[in-house]
């Protein structure tokens, strides 16, 4: 039997699944180039000089029951997120690190102050588990956005993760680190597992619930089928030509800051600035058992 | 808080006697530095820490690997590099000893704050040991150099490169002229003896290479940037001169020094000529005790002479012979050697005190007229050095145990403890090793245990402290280290030094040295200045009478 070593943790799932989700009839492969033409792409520019990425980490910090009248108690999330910048520019430095603390619940709530900080109330639409973290997801996003558009401008902006939610961050990249979802025709997925180091696929576009440009890249050699590949993403609201541009500047910029894999659970896919920044942020979030502990004495007072 | 460095980390343990502190950006600390900080208690009692920095660290935060560095210096991994310092606390004050908070400023301490920390304000008599590496100058109590609570002085380091000598030389220089000893300064002497080269045969003339900088910090202790100016010079007798001209090279104007035939007889000096440490364990030893008891019986003629039962010895061959003859011959050996002594042990003293001979004769004489002006007197000058350094081994024991053995005779007599005498001895390993016992060994330990109160203060020198008598290492109040070998450094005898100044004791470079005193919990780092008296004849400015090469025709 042959087989191979999934280069990134086994806690941290796998950058590909076994079987993907077939989105590829909203896919149009061929707006940069037609599928007959399909090739492996080299970039033909300099590295990005100024990079910034954005990132954000979660977590939940106690689950809650919120007492109603006459009712049986509602449920929440108390959670503390966390959203921030690295720019690499020469050095990498961390320019921004803002934290939030919320209480996610689709019922009626008020904010809970505890020793480590005002829990404030973060509505969500309902109170199932998927849609309290969905609620998560969405204020990390925003606050990604925030953060985001609060730092000077740079050449590239590489947020971690789907574009989904931090749309309104202008001119981002969505760097995706895992494959759920099969985009591309079977006769042009073949061509993934023969794209070399530090090249990109031609540019695709995606209409789902929202429309955007999207290509793979392979940052560096690795093991299973993902190996060292990523999909970036802008959003469909520009020229293909800047937008091939964009995704030239991107595949020339980012193999740079690929993992290995003796550093990171996620290598080569998690960038370093990327891990560096999401160690930063854990970091800031504070020590959980000190926000249970605050949370608990909270509930009695 | 004008001048806040850093503040009191969390991350490390804070406590009452050390703590570390995160160096704020744009700030710095280094090794040394003194710091203070105040914490306001519950009660509203104000507790004020202050400390020196014993170690100073910087390192990466947010680098788990050690090749992580090459990823941050290029751009690729954030990080923030941070500096943090280890204070060790020297004071408290008032002596409640709680813990600076984790969070509370640090500020640097200077003026007042820094003589507080380092418990300069609380020596009522101090004298500058030296300065700091910024020239701030540093101080000891003379109480515990006095004898009034505690005496003595002890120099370790590596030959040539730990200026042992010459901090020694500093530290009399500062006790006679930075007006500590007061009125008692008059009579204050000290006594040197000179191993190395003619090296110390210059205290007395200005050095040629001392520079206005020099000067300066001369000045900075409040010190007088000048030449010793009360020397007494004595070397032993070239040999083979029929005149007793002294064996120096350098300069003329030296007095030679001796001791006659009749002190030798008298003053049982012949236990000194037996000093090593094999003389103890061998059996001669009982012969040498008779002897003496037959010499003190020598009546004295002329010039130093003896005349022993009929017989006139004028120097020493003749008195060797004279004691070799009585101690062989069958009837005199019962009463010179001793009651049943066998032939062989007989022999072997004989063996022994021939080979003295030719080391000592020229120190040990009675041919020359007027002896007493050979005679080395500590009184008549506020420094007398005596030169050691071209007597062999043996020599070298004698002249030592014989001149401190008659000095604390003569202190002991006076009584007076209040006018101070210090001896500066250095190669004491030789003199009072750990092993063994040996008279001299015998008189050092009496200085380092009764010289106290007698008011006799020993300036000991040595290269490695772990090989001299322990009693005589620990009655010392101060201690000081130059340059250390690193197996030296890591013996218990450096025990005072907290670790990061036995690893810097190592590289510490001439001119900078570690003094520890009783009262300061940890020892100053110190830099001395460049002597403002010669050290070698090429430094002295050649402008005293008498002073210049010796004249080779002297002795025709």
């Amino acid at each position: 039997m042959k087989f191979t070593v999934e280069s990134w943790a086994p806690e941290y799932g796998s950058p590909s699944e076994a079987d993907l989700i077939d989105s590829s009839e909203n896919v149009d492969p061929s707006v940069e180039l037609s599928v007959a033409a399909w090739r492996p792409l080299t970039p033909e520019c300099d590295p990005a000089e100024d990079i910034l990425f954005i990132d954000g980490v979660r977590r939940v910090d106690a689950n809650l029951w919120i007492d109603r009248s006459e009712q049986f108690p509602g449920f929440g999330l108390a959670a503390t997120f966390a959203a921030g910048a690295v720019r690499c520019n020469g050095g990498a430095k961390v320019v921004a690190a803002e934290v939030r603390r919320g209480i996610f619940t689709g019922v009626d709530a008020a904010p809970i102050e505890t020793s480590v900080g005002v829990y404030e109330v973060m509505s969500t639409r309902g109170s199932t588990p998927e849609e309290l973290w969905l609620g998560i997801q969405e204020r990390m996003g925003d606050l990604e956005g925030e953060v985001a558009s609060g730092q000077d401008e740079a050449s590239l902006v590489v947020v971690d993760g789907p574009l989904s939610h931090r749309r309104h961050v202008d001119r981002a990249i969505g760097y995706i680190k895992t494959q759920h979802v099969q985009y591309l025709p079977d006769a042009l997925r073949a061509s993934l597992a023969t794209l070399p180091v530090g090249a990109r696929t031609p540019i695709f576009l995606t209409t789902t619930s929202w429309s955007r440009f999207s290509w793979y890249l392979r940052l560096s050699n690795g093991s299973g089928p993902a190996g060292g590949l990523v999909r970036c993403e802008v959003k469909a609201d520009m020229p293909v030509a800047d937008a091939s541009r964009l995704a030239h500047l991107v595949t020339a910029s980012l193999p740079r800051f690929a993992s290995a894999r003796h550093k990171d659970p996620r290598a080569p896919q998690n960038l370093y600035p990327i891990g560096g920044l999401e160690r930063e942020l854990r970091r800031r979030l504070g020590d959980r058992e000190l926000a249970i502990r605050a949370l608990r004495s909270a509930a009695v007072l | 808080m004008d001048e806040m460095v850093g503040r009191v980390l969390g991350t490390v343990d804070a406590t009452p006697l050390e703590f570390w502190v995160g160096v704020a950006e744009g700030e710095y600390l280094e090794l040394d530095d003194v710091v203070a900080l105040e914490r306001v208690l519950p009660t509203g009692e104000v507790v004020k820490l202050f400390g020196t920095v014993s170690q100073v660290r910087a390192r990466y935060e947010g680098a788990r690997f050690d090749s992580d560095v090459f990823l941050i210096e290029d751009g690729v991994l954030p990080a923030e590099v941070i500096e943090a310092a280890q204070v060790t606390v020297t004071r408290v004050e008032p002596e409640i000893f709680v813990p600076p908070r984790p969070g509370h400023p640090v500020r640097r301490a200077r003026g007042d704050e820094r003589d507080q920390a380092l418990f300069f304000d609380r020596m009522e008599r101090k004298f500058p040991v030296g300065s700091t590496r910024n020239g701030e100058p540093l101080y000891a109590n003379f109480e515990f150099l006095n004898g009034q609570r505690g005496a003595h002085v002890s120099i370790s380091g590596v030959s040539g490169v730990a200026t042992k000598t010459s901090y020694a030389t500093f530290l009399l220089h500062s006790l006679f002229n930075s007006g500590v000893l007061g009125a008692a300064v008059v009579n204050t002497k000290a006594l040197i003896f000179n191993v190395k080269g003619e090296d110390l045969l210059h205290i007395d003339r200005p050095n040629i290479h001392l520079d206005d900088d020099q000067r300066l910090r001369y000045a900075v202790l409040g010190l007088p940037a000048r030449p010793f100016e009360s020397v007494g010079l004595y070397a032993p007798p070239r040999p083979g001169s029929q005149s007793g001209v002294a064996d120096v090279s350098s300069r003329s104007d030296i007095t030679s020094f001796f001791w006659t035939l009749e002190e030798f007889c008298q003053e049982d000096l012949m236990l000194f000529l037996f000093a090593d440490a094999e003389d103890e364990r061998a059996q001669y030893t009982m012969v040498v005790f008779n002897v003496m008891a037959q010499l003190r019986k020598a009546e004295g003629v002329d010039g130093g002479a003896v005349r022993i039962e009929g017989e006139t010895a004028r120097t020493f061959r003749d008195l060797v012979d004279l004691i070799i003859g009585k101690v062989q011959e069958d009837d005199s050996r019962h009463d010179w050697a001793g009651p049943n002594i066998g032939l062989g042990t007989v022999n072997a003293f004989v063996r022994r005190l021939q080979g003295a001979v030719r080391h000592v004769d020229r120190l040990i004489r009675g041919d020359i007229p007027n002896p007493d002006r050979h005679r080395i007197e500590t009184s008549g000058h506020q420094v007398t050095v005596v030169d050691l350094h071209n007597l062999n081994d043996r020599a070298k024991r004698f002249v030592v145990g014989v001149t401190v053995r008659r000095t604390f005779d003569e202190k002991e007599k006076a009584g007076q403890s209040d006018e101070l005498l210090f001896l500066v001895l250095d190669e004491l390993n030789k003199y009072a090793p750990r092993e063994g016992a040996s008279p001299i060994k015998e008189v050092l330990l009496d200085v380092a245990e009764r010289g106290r109160s007698l008011g006799i203060i020993l300036i000991g020198a040595q290269q490695t402290a772990s090989e001299v008598e322990r009693r005589i290492i620990a009655n010392s109040s101060i201690r000081v280290v130059g340059r250390l070998d690193s197996a030296e450094a890591a013996r218990e005898e450096y025990g005072f030094l907290p670790a990061a100044q036995r690893k810097r004791a190592t590289i510490l470079k001439p001119g900078t040295m570690l003094l520890a005193q009783p009262e300061l919990p940890v020892p100053l780092v110190l830099e001395f200045p460049f002597p403002a008296w010669a050290t070698r004849a090429s430094e002295a400015a050649a402008d005293l009478a008498g002073g210049g090469p010796n004249d080779p025709f002297d002795d025709l």
